[in-house]
C-alpha cells in the first residue's frame, strides 16, 4: 500500500512541476493530479478493506483523506472556475500530507470503539475532511496572494479574492454540516448534542473564525488584505482544532480527539 | 490645561453615540457586558444564572425582533443588525469560549464557582449575539424571496438553536442510574451529585460485552514514561498461526485460547466469562535465539503472563478492546413490565426520558455486575432540532450558491452590494 502512497505523492509533485512549467496548458498537470487522486483513492479503499472499518479513526488515517481530497477539490474547483491557480497549492498540500504519512507511518489496528460504530461516523468525518481541504486551499492561496502583494508592493484588488472566497463558500457550509452532524451523532451516542468538550469548543471556534471572515468580507469588500488575513487566521484555528487540541491542557478532558495510534 | 467638566464629559459621551455607530460602540458594549458578567459572577457566584437571565434576555431579544420591523430605518436597528455588531459579538463569544477551550474546566469552576458556559461572563455576550441575530433576521425575513432564503434559513436556524438550547438547558435533566441484577432501581444521580426519583424503575437482566481479539506488543522499560514502560503495538489480532515482526524479533503464535486459565504455568482453555485470553508463542530473535512461552493480558480474576526478551524488554498481550456492549433490562412503569435492550448508539425511550448505555465495571469486563445508564429528559429538543435542520438547509443552499456559475455569483454579489449601498 505504501507503493500507492509513493505513486500518489510523486504524481502530485510532478503535477505541480507541470503546472509551473506549462502555465498556459492545464492538461498535463490535470492528468498527473488525477492519477495521484486515483492512487490515493485506491489506497484508502484498500486500507478500508484491510482494516475492516472506515479508515477515519486516527490522525494518520485522516491525513490520507486530506492528502487525497485536497487535490480532488483543486481539480473540481479549478475546472469549475476555469483556472489552474489551484493546481500547484493543491498538489503541494496533497504531496506534503502523503509524505508525512509515508515518513512517519502509524500503527493502524482494526478496533473501532462502540461509540464510533454509528452511521454518522463516515459522513461526519468525511464532510469535515472535505471542508478542511477547501478551507486549507483557500487559506493557502490567500496567504500566497498576501505575500505576493507585500513582495511586489502591488496592492490587492477585490477580484483577487474571488477564488479563495469561492473555496470558503463551499468549505464553510461543509464545516457547518460537519458540526451539526456531530451534534446529532452526540445526541444519539451520549445523550446530549453539545457538551462543551474541548474538541467541540475548538470546532465552534473554527466555525466562528470563518463566520467572522464571511461578515468581514461583506462589510469590507474593498479591503482584500484584511479579509485574506482573517482567512489565514481561521486556518490556524482550524489546525489547532484538528491537530493542536491533542497537545493542550484540556485534551485529557476530551473524548473526541483523534487517537494517535 | 484644565480637566474636562462633567457636563463636557457627558457631551463627549453623547457625541460618541450620536455619530455613526460601528465597531467602537460594539466593542464598548461587549467589553462592558463581559466585565459586568465577570462582576456579577464574582458577587452572585454559582446561583442559577440561567433563570435570572432568561426572561429579561428573552424580552430584549423579542423587542429587538419587533423593533427591527417597526423602526426598520432607525440607526440603532441598523447598528444592532449590522456587520460590525455581528463581528464584534461573535468575536467576544469566541474569545470567552477560547478560555474554556484552553483552561481545564476544573480550574475555571474553581475561580468562577460555576461552569464557564452557564456563567454570566459567557451568557451576557451570548445574549448580545442573540439580539443581533434576532434583529437582522427580523429585518430580512420579510418579504421572503429566493435571494434572502439562504440568509434567512442560516440566521433563523442559528437563532432558534441558541434560544432553544438556552431554554432547554433550564429544564434539562441529565441523570445516571446504576442498574443491577438484584433489585429494581428508580433513584438516579444528577450531575451535581443530588438524587432524583424516576417515575419508573430499572433492573438489569444481563450485561453483554463483546470484544475484539487481543493484540501483541513489545514493552520496553522506560523510566521517563508515566507507566514506567513504553508499548510498541504489533499489527494484527492474535490467533493461531499469526506471524508478526518487531524491530528485533519474529513472533509466531502457535496456540491461542480466547478464554483460558493458568494451571502450573501452562494455560488451558476453559468456558468462563472471567477467564483471560492466552497465546503460546515462538519468538525468534534476529541473533538467532529461539524462545517459547505463554503470553496473556490476564483478567479480573487471573494475573497475566509475558515472555521476557532480555532484561529490559518483554512480549506482552494488550487487553482486548470492547467491540460492543449492551444491557438487557426490565423496566417497571406504573405496574407494567417491559423488557428492553440498551446499546451504545441505540438509546430507548421511556415516556419523556431517553435511556443511553454509558459504561460498566471495566475491571470486571464481561462479568460486570452493573451497567451505568444515562437518562436524559430534554423537552426543548424539538426546538433545537428545528434550528439545526434550518441551519443544515441554509448550509446546503450555500453550497449550491457556491457552485453556481461564477458569472451569476458575481452578478448576484454586485446586486447585493448595490442594494446595501442604497
Amino acid at each position: 500500500m505504501s507503493a500507492l502512497g509513493v505513486c500518489a505523492a510523486l504524481a502530485w509533485l510532478a503535477a505541480a512541476v507541470a503546472y509551473a512549467a506549462f502555465p498556459r496548458r492545464r492538461l498535463p498537470g490535470d492528468i498527473l493530479m488525477t492519477l495521484g487522486v486515483l492512487c490515493g483513492a485506491i489506497l484508502i479503499g484498500l486500507l478500508w478493506i484491510e482494516l475492516a472499518r472506515p479508515p477515519l479513526r486516527t490522525l494518520g488515517e485522516t491525513r490520507w483523506w486530506y492528502a487525497v481530497l485536497t487535490p480532488a477539490i483543486g481539480l473540481v474547483v479549478g475546472w469549475r472556475f476555469r483556472t489552474q491557480a489551484l493546481g500547484i497549492p493543491a498538489c503541494l498540500l496533497g504531496a506534503l500530507f502523503a509524505l508525512i504519512n509515508l515518513l512517519h507511518p502509524e500503527y493502524m489496528d482494526k478496533t473501532l470503539m462502540p461509540a464510533l460504530q454509528s452511521p454518522w461516523f463516515v459522513p461526519h468525518v468525511v464532510v469535515y475532511m472535505l471542508s478542511y481541504s477547501a478551507l486549507g486551499l483557500s487559506s493557502g492561496i490567500g496567504l500566497w496572494l498576501l505575500a505576493r502583494s507585500v513582495w511586489s508592493g502591488a496592492p490587492l484588488t477585490a477580484s483577487d479574492t474571488r477564488l479563495p472566497h469561492a473555496l470558503v463558500a463551499v468549505g464553510f457550509p461543509l464545516l457547518t454540516c460537519g458540526l451539526l452532524f456531530g451534534a446529532l451523532w452526540a445526541k444519539q451516542a451520549w445523550g446530549h448534542y453539545w457538551a462543551w468538550d474541548p474538541k467541540e469548543t475548538w470546532a465552534l471556534l473554527t466555525w466562528c473564525a470563518y463566520l467572522i471572515y464571511l461578515h468581514v468580507r461583506i462589510r469590507h469588500a474593498f479591503r482584500p488584505a484584511l479579509h485574506l488575513s482573517v482567512l489565514g487566521f481561521g486556518f490556524v484555528v482550524l489546525l489547532v482544532c484538528w491537530f493542536g487540541v491533542n497537545y493542550l491542557p484540556t485534551s485529557a478532558e476530551s473524548v473526541h480527539t483523534y487517537t494517535r495510534q | 490645561m484644565s480637566a474636562a467638566s462633567p457636563r463636557e464629559k457627558l457631551a463627549e459621551s453623547a457625541g460618541f453615540w450620536a455619530g455613526e455607530l460601528g465597531y467602537r460602540q460594539a466593542t464598548l458594549v461587549l467589553v462592558t457586558s463581559a466585565l459586568l458578567g465577570g462582576f456579577l459572577q464574582a458577587t452572585a457566584g454559582a446561583r442559577a444564572v440561567g433563570v435570572w437571565l432568561m426572561w429579561p434576555a428573552g424580552v430584549a431579544i423579542v423587542a429587538c425582533a419587533l423593533g427591527a420591523r417597526l423602526c426598520a430605518k432607525s440607526r440603532l436597528v441598523a447598528w444592532l443588525g449590522g456587520v460590525e455588531m455581528a463581528v464584534t459579538s461573535i468575536a467576544a463569544v469566541a474569545l470567552i469560549a477560547l478560555v474554556g477551550a484552553v483552561v481545564p474546566q476544573s480550574q475555571i469552576e474553581k475561580r468562577l464557582g460555576a461552569s464557564l458556559w452557564s456563567s454570566w461572563l459567557f451568557l451576557l455576550p451570548m445574549s448580545w449575539l442573540s439580539a443581533c441575530l434576532a434583529t437582522v433576521t427580523s429585518k430580512r425575513i420579510w418579504p421572503l424571496n429566493w435571494r434572502n432564503f439562504c440568509f434567512t434559513l442560516s440566521h433563523l436556524g442559528l437563532l432558534i438553536a441558541i434560544l432553544g438550547g438556552a431554554w432547554s438547558s433550564l429544564g434539562l435533566q441529565r441523570l445516571r442510574i446504576m442498574a443491577v441484577q438484584s433489585q429494581d432501581t428508580s433513584s438516579a444521580e444528577q450531575m451535581d451529585g443530588g438524587r432524583v426519583r424516576l417515575p419508573f424503575s430499572v433492573r438489569l437482566r444481563s450485561f453483554e460485552l463483546k470484544t475484539f481479539p487481543p493484540t501483541l506488543a513489545i514493552a520496553t522499560m522506560d523510566k521517563t514514561a508515566s507507566e514506567g514502560y513504553r508499548l510498541q503495538p504489533l499489527a494484527g489480532f492474535v490467533k493461531a498461526g499469526t506471524q508478526v515482526t518487531s524491530d528485533a524479533e519474529s513472533i509466531k503464535v502457535l496456540k491461542f485460547f480466547p478464554q483460558a486459565a493458568n494451571v502450573g504455568g501452562v494455560w488451558h482453555p476453559v468456558a468462563m466469562k472471567s477467564a483471560a485470553p492466552a497465546a503460546y508463542v515462538e519468538v525468534l530473535s534476529k541473533k538467532g535465539e529461539l524462545n517459547r512461552g505463554w503470553v496473556s493480558c490476564g483478567s479480573s480474576v487471573t494475573p497475566g503472563d509475558l515472555v521476557a526478551l532480555g532484561n529490559t524488554r518483554a512480549l506482552v498481550m494488550t487487553p482486548p478492546r470492547p467491540r460492543s456492549f449492551q444491557s438487557l433490562i426490565t423496566l417497571k412503569e406504573g405496574g407494567r413490565l417491559r423488557e428492553a435492550r440498551v446499546e451504545v448508539n441505540e438509546p430507548i425511550s421511556v415516556g419523556a426520558y431517553r435511556l443511553y448505555q454509558l459504561s460498566y465495571d471495566e475491571q470486571a469486563g464481561a462479568d460486570s455486575a452493573y451497567s451505568i445508564l444515562e437518562i436524559v429528559k430534554d423537552r426543548g429538543l424539538p426546538v433545537v432540532y428545528t434550528g439545526v435542520f434550518l441551519m443544515l438547509g441554509g448550509a446546503l443552499l450555500m453550497i449550491w450558491n457556491g457552485v453556481v456559475p461564477p458569472e451569476k455569483a458575481v452578478a448576484a454579489s454586485a446586486a447585493g452590494v448595490q442594494e446595501r449601498a442604497l
